[in-house]
């Protein structure tokens, strides 16, 4: 298996996250949710050569750079921080982690806009 | 590794706290010292009962990609500010009395392994109830989680995500690996001392797949290995 571009795993992933957001199945929508979002950021840092590293707190940094830059359209890094939390109870814990008065479907929402803003960022 | 005995005395348990409090001086980065304080600060204003530095910081075993841990019992406090280097689980008195009965392996890890900050009794309660009522953390709910955590990792590598499947296997491994441990006997450590109790206990190509997701960039292919070692210490 080959690695891919960032922007295309971003909308690859929130496809694989939808089913679950509709079944409210926490653990899979959460982690491919959180694991779209990152390729977003990452695939539009990348083409504004921002160095990203491995921690997940480095990648919100980074979202909030590219927010200030007037790159990304929101300030995504509190995004970030609730679904690692969200994914990190669900996962380790077994149990539908606290979305701090989000729902499930309206996180969908807000990460489809990064995933979007990732592919224009990369359109050829 | 039986459940630490030093609830039993005032002399004890005030040297434990004593000892406690110089580790977290050593262990702590410096460079996350004024996060530290903050939390203890916001966590002593909200009339927290206890808090417990916890995970690989606690056992001197950070690596890049190590959170900050801690365990508060209490009502939780603001973190939206904070880092997201920073991971609190807030459990009330109640839920950590229920935790630990359910056969949480974490919240024994805490109260284990990990620096009492501060406590009003509360966390000393706690190991009393392990000692006394919940000896061994609960293996096969363990290995619950690390089979569901295995399955998404393996679907994570065929996405080609090197960055998310490197997340996910190390995550799984590491669940997979405490579940087996916990059932053979051993008390998990921290991720990075997990490898060699794996070892230890006869798991050695597991134990490999590891620590290469802890410090290496294993590609794709070694990472789908990496899923089917996870499998077979289940």
């Amino acid at each position: 298996m080959a690695p891919k571009a960032k922007a295309e795993l971003a909308r690859e992933h929130l496809n694989r996250a939808l089913p679950a957001v509709s079944a409210e199945d926490y653990t899979e929508a959460v982690t491919w949710l959180f694991a779209s979002l990152e390729a977003a950021v990452v695939g539009v840092a990348e083409r504004h050569d921002l160095e990203t590293v491995k921690t997940h707190w480095n990648k919100a940094d980074v979202a909030k750079q590219l927010h200030v830059a007037g790159v990304l359209p929101e300030d995504f890094s509190g995004t970030l921080g609730i679904l690692n939390a969200a994914r990190k109870v669900a996962i380790y814990e077994g149990e539908e982690p606290n979305l701090q008065g989000w729902s499930l479907d309206g996180l969908a929402v807000d990460v489809e806009i990064a995933v979007e803003s990732a592919e224009r960022e990369n359109a050829p | 590794m039986a459940p630490s005995r030093v609830w039993m005395d005032e002399q004890s348990w005030n040297r434990k706290l004593a000892g406690d409090a110089v580790a977290i001086g050593e262990l702590l980065p410096a460079a996350l010292r004024p996060l530290h304080d903050l939390v203890v600060s916001r966590a002593r204003s909200s009339d927290a009962h206890a808090t417990i530095l916890s995970g690989s910081t606690a056992r001197g075993g950070r690596t890049e990609v190590s959170d900050l841990d801690y365990h508060l019992i209490g009502t939780g406090i603001e973190t939206a500010d904070l880092s997201l280097e920073l991971d609190i689980h807030t459990l009330s008195e109640k839920e950590l009395e229920f935790e630990i009965l359910l056969g949480d392996d974490f919240v024994q890890w805490s109260l284990r392994l990990g620096c009492v900050v501060f406590d009003d009794g509360t966390a000393r309660h706690g190991l009393r109830n392990i000692d006394e009522r919940r000896p061994w953390p609960d293996a096969e709910r363990k290995r619950e989680h690390a089979a569901k955590s295995l399955s998404l990792a393996a679907r994570f590598v065929a996405t080609g995500d090197e960055d998310g499947a490197l997340e996910q296997v190390r995550t799984a491994l590491s669940l997979a690996a405490r579940a087996k441990l916990l059932q053979v006997g051993v008390f998990p450590l921290c991720r990075a001392e997990i490898p060699g109790q794996l070892d230890g206990a006869g798991y050695p190509a597991a134990a490999r797949a590891l620590e290469d997701t802890i410090h290496g960039t294993p590609s794709l292919d070694s990472l789908g290995k990496a899923v089917v070692e996870g499998g077979r210490l289940l």
